[in-house]
């Protein structure tokens, strides 16, 4: 079928109508959703008064934020923000890729199919849930105290220094399994071919991970590691407010900026100051991905995200 | 030809997307699909209301939407409808010259599902501020009714002219508040069986903290295994506690009235005794006492192990066979009365001893007029049918005769009858009910009075309305602190709270490392600006 090239140049932008009018749907889905709402932001900076409307609301600056770093607690909340993100960010990823490695190994096996809904179920069950698991093992009469620690137990929820681990453990125990689910269906998308000629050339196992695997899926990585960085100011509200029981005396270790937000609303219920937190953590959430991917672009043009 | 195909495709497309967005709001108002399926007594309240406004044009008569809470059972659609009736032709009855259209709202949501109506626009007239009209005035969600006063002197000829003190901010009327005591007695409940046999007490003896530490020493003695003092848990973020806090702040103590709440019982600053000074409460040797109390409960292992964390109230740890007593406080009710209780909560009969009561305080519990209300004189005028006709009131409380309740004939007076649920109906099954939400209504002096299926009844109207006169009125009763000018303070306060009272109120944290620490962040968090404030409206308050 051979065509006219002088023709195809011409029409080159009349082809492309229907593409654009393809895009026109979800172009303006996301101006709706994603990119008018973000007018609301204007409500961090405003005394929100009802009767007059977020729009013609008092602008009152940066008044609502100071809530947030008023007392030394932020610097603790930050603290645990940031580092327990590091944790979840970094030691999810290689939970995940080991988890998802396996899983590829063991795919050709029947078994497969019961180990894969097993891993990814605890990220269903719902966090109150956890919480009340955790407190059936942790909780003065739990198990751990009266069955392994023979009764002369710990009293594990006002005691600070155990929880950066109970969280972390509960934090992987829930969401690695389906975190890999990603990773599993990257790697099942690489070529057998490769795998065997590897063999063909005598390369163990860990050599077909570290010398195939890592290097095909790493875009898959970058990104996802990118995407979560943007977010390494939230928190997971339900680890940190409802698995240690909301007890105050392990704030200093549970206390991040979502939990802190909520405690300190609770009773205002006010709508200007709560966006002022989320403000906060979006735009520094911002910063830290356009940073992250220039240093990105610096290593790995190709696997930046922008 | 595939060109074309393309075209049309994504023309299909776009039209599919636009037909989405069109309908979506014509078929609501706006909310999402999850709203509305978590909202469903609500939303089908709603589609009720729309029913009844196309079913009735209301010609020149005004439409007041009342929005209230339903605790316990919310009402259907179509019940909802016919009480709207029934409410409408009794204000017709009287001239009243305004009609209601009724939203009964699940009370567990009612507070977010009324905010995001406001906030949405929506049609919000009469609504009721559970606990939070200072921050409602704050936001400017409630509307001035100072120039209606005269339509609430019905009201006010009922209840006094003090009635309405406790709405007022920089001088003006906000809301009206529901009319019944706000005090509530503590009780110690103890199993009868042991409070007799073990404790020598008998109905009608009176105990004070000091008494119930000697008391739990002998409990725990004897019944090592189980929890002597159960704590109570707080609820929505307000720390775990033994009601101390109330019970040391009562008239029989040290007189404490709270002026910005802390949780249960609990509050941050405040005044104590007559002195108009406001204090950091958590400096007071009230505060002290409180802790040191149950410090040397939690120490002696009387209580609930991980206490500040517990989520089992003490009377289903006391019916699971685990626990042998807890205070709790009790509103409107008559401490001379002790109840001998053998209902199924417990699950053995228990005793009911009163320790104190907290003084008098406004109910915190007010209607009020949206923000966007477009004529809120006849909302006042609506408001008022609550507080001074029983048919009006009790309609909306317990729905249509004949229907939802049966006269038994017990009264003669037809406008206070003894009333009774139809045969095969109790309180859950009529078609309407909003019995429970009784107290937050209105006047809670002229609530029919409800007989059992068994036709048995006690009226406790005037033994209540005693009561609530002759219980200690605190020596600030009617002023509230507005707390729009320390928001930033206030929110920073309330970490630190949240921080150490679950432990302090527990007994888990040694009060003499503790209470200093908690103190000194205060500082930082900014509490003596708060001080100076409230300081400040009242010496404003007071010098009127």
């Amino acid at each position: 079928m051979p065509q006219d090239a002088v023709k195809k140049k011409r029409s080159k932008r009349v082809n492309y109508i229907p593409l654009f009018l393809m895009m026109l749907p979800g172009v303006a889905y996301l101006i709706v959703n994603n990119y008018l709402p973000m007018f609301g932001i204007t409500i961090a900076f405003k005394n929100l008064d009802y009767a007059k409307g977020i729009l013609r609301s008092d602008w009152v600056g940066f008044t609502n934020f100071e809530f947030l770093f008023k007392t030394k607690d932020f610097g603790i909340m930050m603290r645990n923000t940031l580092l327990y993100n590091l944790v979840f960010i970094f030691g999810g990823l290689i939970a995940s890729l080991a988890i998802a490695v396996m899983m590829t190994e063991i795919g050709k096996w029947r078994i497969a199919k019961i180990i894969q809904p097993i891993i990814c179920f605890p990220n269903m069950v719902s966090i109150i849930i956890v919480a009340y698991l955790v407190y059936g093992f942790l909780g003065g009469d739990g198990w751990v105290n009266n069955t392994l620690l023979h009764g002369n137990g710990i009293s594990w929820y006002s005691e600070p220094k155990y929880w950066p681990f109970i969280l972390v453990l509960v934090h992987f125990w829930k969401g690695a399994g389906y975190g890999s689910i990603i990773y599993i269906a990257t790697m099942s998308g690489i070529d057998k071919g490769l795998y065997e000629a590897a063999r063909l050339d005598g390369a163990t196992k860990w050599q077909q991970i570290t010398k195939i695997t890592i290097p095909i899926i790493r875009p898959m990585i970058i990104l996802m590691t990118l995407m979560a960085v943007g977010r390494i100011f939230n928190s997971d509200f339900g680890l940190f407010l409802q698995v240690p029981m909301d007890s105050g005396q392990l704030y200093s270790v549970t206390q991040t900026i979502d939990t802190y937000v909520y405690r300190a609303l609770m009773k205002l219920n006010d709508v200007s100051m709560s966006s002022a937190a989320s403000v906060f953590q979006a735009i520094a959430g911002f910063a830290l991905v356009l940073a992250s991917n220039l240093m990105v672009r610096k290593v790995d043009p190709d696997s930046s995200l922008f | 030809m595939r060109k074309v195909l393309a075209l049309v495709l994504a023309a299909v497309l776009c039209l599919s997307l636009l037909s989405a967005c069109g309908t979506a709001p014509a078929s609501d108002g706006g909310n999402t699909p999850a709203q509305e399926k978590t909202d469903e007594a609500a939303e089908d309240t709603q589609q009720a209301d729309t029913e009844e406004a196309e079913a009735e044009p209301a010609g020149d008569i005004p439409v007041i939407k009342v929005s209230y809470p339903c605790l316990v059972i919310t009402p259907s659609a179509d019940a909802v409808v016919d009480v709207e009736k029934t409410i409408n032709a009794r204000l017709d009855e009287l001239n009243a010259g305004v009609h209601m259209q009724l939203e009964a709202i699940d009370g567990m949501q009612y507070a977010t599902t009324v905010d995001m109506e406001q906030i949405g626009g929506e049609k919000v007239d009469l609504y009721m501020a559970l606990g939070n009209l200072s921050d409602m005035v704050a936001g400017n969600k409630v509307t001035d009714i100072s120039a209606y006063r005269d339509i609430l002197s019905v009201v006010t000829d009922i209840t006094g002219d003090t009635f309405l003190d406790a709405t007022v901010f920089d001088g003006k009327l906000y809301g009206v508040p529901c009319y019944k005591g706000s005090v509530l007695t503590y009780y110690w409940v103890v199993p009868t069986e042991i409070a007799e046999d073990d404790l020598g007490l008998k109905v009608g003896d009176r105990v004070t903290v000091d008494d119930i530490t000697g008391y739990l020493e002998i409990m725990h003695e004897k019944y090592p295994d189980q929890i002597a003092m159960g704590v109570r848990p707080g609820s929505n973020g307000s720390a775990n506690q033994f009601c101390l806090s109330a019970i040391y702040g009562g008239p029989r103590n040290f007189s404490v009235t709270g002026l910005l709440s802390a949780g249960i019982g609990a509050s941050t600053i405040g005044i104590v005794g007559d002195d108009l000074t406001v204090v950091d409460l958590y400096e007071t040797d009230y505060f002290k006492k409180v802790c040191d109390t149950a410090y040397a409960w939690n120490q002696a292992g009387y209580v609930n192990k991980d206490a500040s964390v517990a989520t089992e109230e003490g009377y289903d740890l006391m019916k699971a066979g685990r626990c042998l007593s807890y205070l709790i406080g009790y509103g409107g009710c008559d401490p001379k009365i002790t109840d001998a209780d053998t209902d199924t909560t417990h699950g053995r009969s228990v005793m009911m001893i009163p320790v104190d009561q907290n003084l008098n305080m406004p109910t915190g519990l007010d209607w009020c007029v949206s923000y966007g209300c477009e004529d809120p004189e006849a909302a006042v005028k609506a408001l008022t049918y609550f507080y001074t006709d029983p048919i009006v009131m009790n309609t909306l409380l317990y729905g249509v005769e004949g229907r939802d309740w049966i006269n038994t004939g017990f009264n003669d007076d037809p406008m206070d009858p003894i009333i009774q649920r139809p045969e095969g109906f109790d309180a859950l099954s009529v078609p309407y009910n909003a019995q429970f939400t009784c107290g937050i209504m209105g006047n809670e002096f002229i609530d029919w009075v409800v007989a059992d299926e068994k036709g048995e009844y006690e009226d406790l109207r005037e033994a209540h309305l005693e009561f609530m006169q002759s219980a200690p009125n605190s020596p600030i009763f009617g002023f509230s602190f507005n707390t729009a000018n320390v928001k930033n303070q206030i929110a920073a306060i309330s970490n630190v709270e949240a921080k150490y009272l679950g432990g302090l109120l527990t007994g888990e944290m040694d009060p003499d490392v503790y209470i200093p620490q908690l103190v000194e962040e205060l500082k930082q968090a900014g509490i003596a600006e708060v001080i100076t404030e409230a300081q400040a409206q009242l010496d404003a308050w007071n010098s009127k």
